[in-house]
C-alpha cells in the first residue's frame, strides 16, 4: 500500500462521511445543529489549515537567529567577487 | 532571536492568524449549538458566509498570483527569441 494509496483511502473515507452527513444519504435523522455544523466542515479544514501555515512561518520568521559572521563573511565575498570581475572586464 | 522589524512582523502574523482562528471556528463550530436568540449571534455573519468569504478570499488570492505571473513574463519578454 503506497503512500498515494493510503491518502487516497483516507480522504475518500473522509469525505464519504462527510458527504453521508450533509446529504442525509442514509436518513439518519441527526439533530438539525449537527447538519448545521457538517457542511462547511471542508472549508473550515481549508480555512484551519491556512492558518496553521500562517502561524508557523510568522513564529519562524519571529525566531530566527541573526547571523551577524555569516553575514559580515558574505559581504566581503561578494565585494571580492565584483573586484574579481571588474578586473576581468565586466561591467557592473 | 531575530530583532526588530523580523520579531514584529512575525509575531504580528502569528496574532493574527490565531484571531482569525479563533474566530472561525466559533462561527462554524460553536454557533450551531447555541440558542438562536443569544447575544453572540449579532456578532457573526448568516452563516452561508462562512464558506463564501473564504471561496472570494480564495479567488483574490489566484487572481493576484496570476496577474504577477502575467506581468513578469510580459515585462521580460524578448523580441523573436525567448531564452
Amino acid at each position: 500500500m503506497t503512500k498515494l494509496l493510503e491518502w487516497l483511502l483516507g480522504v475518500s473515507l473522509i469525505s464519504m462521511a462527510w458527504g453521508l452527513v450533509t446529504f442525509d444519504l442514509l436518513d439518519l435523522q441527526l439533530p438539525p445543529q449537527y447538519r448545521e455544523l457538517a457542511w462547511p466542515i471542508p472549508v473550515y479544514l481549508l480555512v484551519a489549515f491556512g492558518c496553521y501555515s500562517l502561524t508557523t512561518v510568522g513564529y519562524r520568521v519571529a525566531t530566527f537567529n541573526d547571523c551577524e559572521d555569516a553575514a559580515k563573511e558574505l559581504q566581503s565575498q561578494i565585494k571580492e567577487a565584483k573586484e574579481d570581475l571588474k578586473k576581468k572586464g565586466l561591467k557592473m | 532571536m531575530a530583532t526588530g522589524a523580523d520579531q514584529a512582523v512575525g509575531f504580528g502574523l502569528v496574532g493574527f492568524s490565531l484571531l482569525l482562528f479563533m474566530y472561525y471556528t466559533i462561527w462554524v463550530i460553536v454557533l450551531p449549538f447555541v440558542d438562536s436568540d443569544h447575544v453572540i449571534h449579532s456578532y457573526f455573519l448568516p452563516r452561508e458566509y462562512s464558506v463564501i468569504l473564504p471561496g472570494v478570499a480564495a479567488l483574490i488570492l489566484l487572481l493576484f498570483v496570476g496577474t504577477f505571473i502575467g506581468v513578469v513574463t510580459w515585462k521580460n519578454r524578448k523580441p523573436k527569441k525567448v531564452d
